[in-house]
This record gives structure tokens, sequence and C-alpha cells, in this order.
């Protein structure tokens, strides 16, 4: 176990460095120049002044040179400063981190709680009607982009019917009852996008485990549908479900970019986009190696948690 | 069943044509007039004023100005030496009082005593130095440079005295030190938590490109600012920022877009725009690179460009088509009334394009961003399809704005048969700012045009000469030179358009756009 874990580790490093090399290359690819996205495109700036900022933050260095002084740093603990404002990279997610921790974690719940109710149910009805209204929610959810929700709840409930703000974001600490209603509808455009792909896939496992012939014999015995679905055929579901729940974690901070910045949430979805319109690197590879860090530290963690919950699959134990 | 469609096909067809001729003969919506303020009467003092944009504010040194978003807080966290008028003339701010001598070469301003930065720290006239020095030092990329490059020496004999020496003589130098803005330049460090300025509000807490919160400064020296806390929010896209409006969860929202100002400033909210518009409607072209380094082929396209209905489309209106093809806009008293006209006439524009090599067949491209700025493809679209009947077509490429930029910023730049859409904000004549934007060597156009020497020397007289008949001479010399050679194409003069919630008071707008929020206030 130590050993498939010291390797788990080594394999997310290199595909960390492999983030950071490809993220930052990329960005210098990219069209544009954060020197003159800095001043703004205006009129009267002498293109000396604009030499002269390249200087200082130091884009005439060679890329090699750039990537080492910046990857360097991250290892010293810095991850760099933004080229607009005076903030450290730091400073700038420790502001949008919380707003997009929250959203997360709920529309992560939301998520969870539609999946299991949804694949579930056409299991323990057996009508066709179910599934298939199920079937549809999840191709709905897998096909349309979050922002098409989005845009859906903020016209019925915001627009229409005035009950809940449109945007915005209230810290928790300042007014609880403001921040959950600002939360609903980003928090429930997230968990309808997240939960799509696990009922897809919890529906498949659920079908696989309810014609296995442990449960033909619960079924046998007499036992009512809705006892055989929760005790026989859910518990031994979940536990291959759990991988699409490690994918749906480990994106789940991605997938708020765009959740974000539909209902204007103040979170590293909204840094990274506007980050990119400016070409603010440090702020952009910053963000995006955090995010990618994240995706693995899940992904990891699951992989172990499997073990843990499923003896059979305990690293090295077969071998014994 | 197939038949039951048809016939509701055709009655839905019927009424709409119904419908359409009924409208036919009505007079079109009226359409709401702006103004330059909200009004005066009485201002209740307190409230929170919450102002919405959809650009965000990025950073927060008051000279190097990353972009207009930013513009509105200019004079609520910072002071000049001087401040506008809604007239655009200079009065004071910091500088109590200013003289010059005979030649406009030696500027002696007196300075407020006893103000102070936000934090804490006296503000002297070696203080006003510090920030002067900053802001003419090439390394710093400070746009309001170019307005007072001429300073030659500044120094601070007291506390309360600052002397600007000149190399140049410069009777607008009261209005072209505006910009400059007090902040404790040891602390810059510090800008973007503290802000250091010694305006009417200070900064509470910044979040880049999403919020500004600022609060009443008590200890501004100047009258007490009528609201407790100013709110600035950031609003991912038009569609929310308007939405916030209508719920009146926003008092006055910035740049709205014109399509959408018909039907927000209704229920009485109010409609602000600039008394005279000094932000320009413009292509930038290379005149270094073909074949718009042919002067036809840039007269050609300004006869091609059809103003009026351009502005009529894009800007419902709000604005001014200025077929002299000048930086000035028709309401100013500099603007010569007596410039040929271009007027639309394709007939001409294809005969002129033919002179420069611009045949039938012809490609150009016309370069613009994607998202906030539909209106600039609008008049890029219009221009597509006149240019379609005279066999020229034209690409209509739409980027993200820091690619846009990259292609033709800052000046040197080599675009080749491109037409850069912007939109430019002067401070309009009697500065000359508009026009020195052309100047030979010093102007930073990035049109690469070589203006001819006698630009230069009309551009030298309207910076030294004082009020009089020769500097209304070199402004009609330069405006007849700039008519001539086309070196950019200027579509229509307009200004950022603002709508306000009834009850808000004391906005007044400034010739460029910028919203000025230092005296505002709910009404009492």
């Amino acid at each position: 176990m130590t050993g498939y874990l010291l390797r788990r580790l080594a394999v997310s490093a290199l595909m960390l460095l492999g983030v950071s090399v490809l993220i930052f290359v990329v960005l210098r690819l990219l069209p544009g120049d954060p020197t003159v996205a800095r001043v703004g495109a205006a009129q009267n700036i002498d293109p000396a002044a604009l030499a002269a900022l390249r200087e200082e933050l130091g884009l005439n260095d060679p890329i090699p040179v750039q990537y080492w002084a910046w990857i360097t740093g991250i290892f010293g603990g810095e991850l760099g400063r933004s080229y607009f404002s005076q903030f450290d990279v730091t400073v700038l997610i420790g502001q949008r981190l919380g707003p997009t921790l929250e959203l997360s974690a709920a529309g992560l719940v939301l998520a969870v709680l539609l999946a299991v109710v949804l694949a579930v149910l056409p299991t323990v009805v057996r009508s066709r009607w179910p599934g298939r209204l199920v079937g549809a929610y999840t191709v709905t959810g897998m096909a349309a982009p979050p922002f098409v929700f989005g845009i859906v709840l903020l016209a019925i409930f915001s627009v229409k019917l005035g009950v809940l703000p449109h945007q915005g974001y209230v810290p928790l600490t300042e007014d609880p009852v403001g921040n959950l209603r600002t939360l609903v509808m980003p928090a429930l455009t997230l968990g309808i996008c997240l939960s799509a792909p696990l009922i897809r896939h919890l529906r498949s496992e659920l079908s696989e485990v309810d014609a296995a012939a442990h449960v033909r014999t619960a079924t046998g015995k007499g036992i009512g549908r809705r006892a055989v679905v929760l005790r026989h055929v859910l518990p031994n579901a979940l536990l291959p479900a759990l991988t699409s729940l490690g994918v749906t974690v480990g994106g789940v901070l991605s997938g708020a970019v765009a959740v974000e910045y539909v209902f204007n949430w103040p979170g590293l979805g909204m840094l990274i986009v506007d980050s990119v319109f400016k070409r603010d690197y440090g702020v952009i590879q910053g963000t995006v190696l955090l995010l990618a860090a994240a995706f693995v530290v899940v992904n990891l963690a699951v992989d172990l948690l499997y073990g843990v919950l499923d003896p059979r699959l305990r690293i090295g134990r077969a071998h014994r | 069943m197939r038949r039951a469609h048809g016939r509701g096909a055709a009655a839905l067809a019927l009424l709409l044509l119904t419908s359409a001729c009924s409208n036919a003969g009505d007079a079109p919506p009226e359409q709401p007039q702006p103004g330059a303020d909200s009004g005066t009467g009485p201002i209740a003092p307190g409230g929170t004023l919450v102002y919405g944009q959809i650009a965000g504010v990025s950073q927060l040194d008051p000279n190097t100005i990353a972009s207009g978003a930013q513009t509105q807080l200019q004079t609520l966290l910072w002071s000049g030496l001087t401040t506008w008028t809604p007239q655009n003339t200079a009065k004071p701010d910091l500088a109590e009082s200013w003289q010059s001598t005979p030649d406009h070469r030696t500027w002696t301003f007196k300075l407020r005593a006893g103000v102070k930065y936000h934090n804490g720290k006296a503000f002297t006239a070696a203080e006003a130095k510090k920030n002067f020095d900053r802001v003419l030092d090439p390394a710093i990329p400070a746009q309001v440079a170019a307005k007072i490059d001429m300073i030659e020496a500044v120094t601070a004999p007291d506390d309360t005295t600052l002397v600007l020496t000149l190399d140049s003589p410069n009777p607008e130098l009261p209005v072209d030190v505006i910009d400059v803005r007090m902040t404790d330049v040891d602390d810059l460090a510090n800008i973007d938590r503290a802000a250091n300025g010694t305006g009417p509000y200070r900064l509470r807490s910044f979040v880049p490109d999403q919020t500004v919160e600022l609060v009443r400064n008590d200890e501004y020296w100047g009258p007490r600012p009528n609201l407790d806390e100013i709110r600035i929010v950031r609003y991912a896209d038009a569609t929310a920022a308007n939405a916030a409006l209508r719920s009146g969860q926003v008092h006055v929202l910035w740049s709205v877009a014109p399509d959408s100002v018909a039907g927000l400033a209704t229920e009485g909210r109010q409609l602000l725009t600039a008394a005279e518009p000094a932000g320009f409607v413009v292509w930038e072209l290379d005149t270094s690179a073909a074949p718009f380094n042919n002067p036809k082929a840039r007269e050609a396209l300004s006869y091609a460009a059809n103003r009026t209905e351009m502005m009529a489309a894009a800007y419902a209106g709000y604005g001014v088509p200025t077929p002299a093809n000048v930086p000035v806009n028709p309401k100013n008293r500099f603007y010569d009334q007596s410039l040929p006209s271009h007027g639309f006439d394709l007939d001409r524009a294809k005969q002129l394009f033919a002179e420069a090599g611009v045949t039938e067949g012809s490609t150009l491209s016309f370069w613009a961003v994607a998202g906030n700025y539909q209106e600039w493809t609008t008049v890029g679209q219009i221009l597509q399809q006149d240019l379609a009947k005279i066999g020229i077509k034209l690409e209509i490429q739409t980027n993200e704005v820091s690619t846009w930029s990259a292609k033709f910023y800052p000046k040197g730049k080599s675009y080749p048969n491109l037409l850069a859409a912007n939109y430019l904000s002067f401070t309009p004549p009697p500065d000359s700012y508009p026009l020195a934007w052309f100047e030979g060597t010093k102007g930073t156009c990035e049109c690469n045009w070589v203006a001819p020497p006698e630009y230069d020397q009309a551009i030298a007289a309207i910076e030294s000469a004082g009020e009089g008949p020769e500097r209304e001479t070199a402004f009609k010399d330069a405006q007849r030179i700039l008519n001539r050679e086309n070196p950019v194409v200027f579509i229509g003069s307009t200004a950022f358009l603002s709508v306000a919630q009834p009850q808000v008071r004391g906005l007044w707008v400034q010739a460029e756009g910028t919203l000025h929020l230092e005296e505002a206030g709910f009404a009492a």
C-alpha cells in the first residue's frame, strides 16, 4: 500500500509539472500582450513606457528563464503577483476561494442527492415513464452547457417570479439568509449539470446489480421491491459509482467557472476568465495549477477510499 | 391536421400583417432624451449608492489607469491640483489658486494646508512633486504624461507652493494637470489596499474586477460628501446589469449599450450623457502600409462611411456623425464649420479606391472586439454592405480584447489592409489633446501617420498661444489638414450613456464620458 501510495504521489507530481509547463507555454503562445492590457488600449502611451513595463515584469526573458523563475518561486511558497493589481496571486486566490468552495460544495451535495433519488426511482418503480423521464433529464443535463440552465433559472425565479436575486454574492458571515438566497440558483445549476453523468453511471450499475443472483434470491424470499433496492441493490451499486463521483468532485471546481460567470459569483472561475482576457499570466498559472492539484488530490483520495470501502480491492492483499 | 396548421399560419401571418399595418402610421416610440446631469434639488445626507458597470476595476493606481471602468474613481479617492468643471475648464482642487508668468512658461500653484492622505500622512508640495516626477518618468506608463510632457522642472520651495517650469509655453496647463492625481508615492505597494489619496471617499475594500467599496472620508478637506458609502459592482454582461437596474438593485448604471437605453430609461429613470461628447467612434488605419499608405484610399474609405446610418443604427441616434472627419465635436466652439464634408458617396469612394489600387474584388479586414461592443460590429456591417455594392469585400473579424489590441497597439505596429475599430475619448478643445495625438514624433496615434510640418506647427501654436486669433487659426489649420489627409476615419462623436434611478441627484457627465459621483446623493 505504501509503495502504491508513493507511486501515485510521484505520478501526481509529474502530472502537475506537466500541467504547469503546458499552461505556461500555451499562455505565451496566445496573441496579446499583458503590458498593453495593463495600461489599457488607450491613446497616448509612449511605446518606450510599455517596453520598460515588459522589462520590469520579466517578459523579455526567454520562456525557459521565465518558467524557472515561476516554478522555483512556487517551491519557495510564492505564486507571483498580478500584473494588474498589486496583490499577490495567493491573495487574489484567497479572495475567491471561499465563494468557489461554497458553490462547489453546495452543487456537489445537490448533485449527489439528485443522482441517488433519480437513479433509484426508476429501479424501484418499474414503470416505463419514470425511466424515460430520468433518461431525458440525463441526456439534457449532459448535453446542455451549464449557462443554459442558469439562464432558464434566472428567467423563471428572478425575472418572472422575482423571488430570488439574479446575481451577486453575500458572504455567509455577513448575512446567512442573503447568502442562501444568492446561492440557490448557482448551486442548483451546478447540481443539475453534475448530477447527469452521476445518474447515468449509477443507473447502469443499479441495472447490473439488479440482475445479480443475490438480488433474485432476496426477491424470491418475498422481500418488497423498495427494500430489495435500498438494502441489496443500491449499496452494491454505489461503490463502482464512486469512481464517477471522484471525477465529478475533481471537475466540480472547473465546472463552476461557467456557472460563476452567469451568476456573477466572485469565485475562481470569474478570476480565471478575467485574467485570460487581460493576459494576467501569473494569476492564470497559479489558479489553473491550484485547480489541477485539487483534481489530482481528489482522484487520489477516491482511489485510496476505494480500497478502504472494498477489501477485495486493497492493493497487495490479493497476492497474499 | 396539416390543413389546420396551414390555416393557423395564415391567420398568424394576417395578424402580423394587420399589426404591422396598424403600426405603420403611428409615430415612432418616443426616445428618452439624455441630460448632462441628474438635476438639482435638496439632497439627504447618508445612504449607500450602488454603481454598476460591465467592466471591472483591475487596479487602483490613478496615474497608470488601465481602463475607462476606473475613471469614476479618479475624483472619489484622489484629488489633483485642479479638477473639472462641467464646462471642461479647471477649477481649484488641492491647489487653491495658481498663476503663470506672461509667457506661460512658469506656473506657481498655491496648495491647501492641512490636507492629509487617507493613511494619515500630510500632503505637501513635496508630495505633489513626487507625483509629478513619477508621472513624467518615461518608464512609468502614465497616459497623462503626454499632456504635460512640456514640464521641464518641478520644485517645491515650501509646503504649500509648487512651481512647474515648462520648456515651451502652455496656457492650458491647469486643465492638463487635472489627471495627475495625488497619491502617497512612498506607499505605492499598498495602493490597492488603502488607495492613499486625499479624496472625499476612502477605500474600504477592493476585489479586483468585482467590487470596490468606498466610505465617506470624514477628514476630507472639502465639503462633507453626501453619501455614507459607494459600492461599485461589476456585472458579467449587459443582460445582468440591465436586470439589476430594473430590479432596483443598482442606482446608477454606466456605459449602457445604446440599444438598451430606450428600454431602461423609463419609469422616471434618468438618461445621462455628456453635453458635448468627446468620445469618437473611429477606424484606425496603418498609413505606413498598403493600401492606406495612399491618402486616396483613406479618403475613399471616409466617403464610403455612411456615418448618419451608422450612428443611427449602432448608437440608437445618441451621437453626432462627423463627416468633416476630425476629432472635434461639431458642438465645440473650435470646430471649423467650413470644413468640406465627406458625405456618404459610394461613387466617389469607388473612384478614389480604384486610383489607390483597391479595385473590384479586393478584400479589406475589419478588426472588432467580441463581447460588449456590438455597436462597433454593427458599424462594420453597414460598411460591409456598402462596400459590397462597389465590389469590395470587407471581412469582419471579432476578437477578444487582448488579441484585438495586440494587432495595432502601440504605434509602430504594421497592420496592412486592416481597419481597426476603436472608441477614443479625448479632452476636448481648448485642450490640444485630440489634435496632438497625430503630432509628428510626439503623437502616439497607432495610425503611424507622418504629419506634415505645417501640422506640427499648428499644434505648437495651439499649445503655446493664449486665447485669441492665433489659437483659433491654429485649430482650424490642424483640422483642415486632418480633413484632407484622413489618417484615421472618424465616424461619429458620442459619449457613454448612463442610466440613474429617479431619486439619484448630483451626478454629472464629463465630455469624454466619465460619470462624476463625488457630489452624488439621494433626493431629500
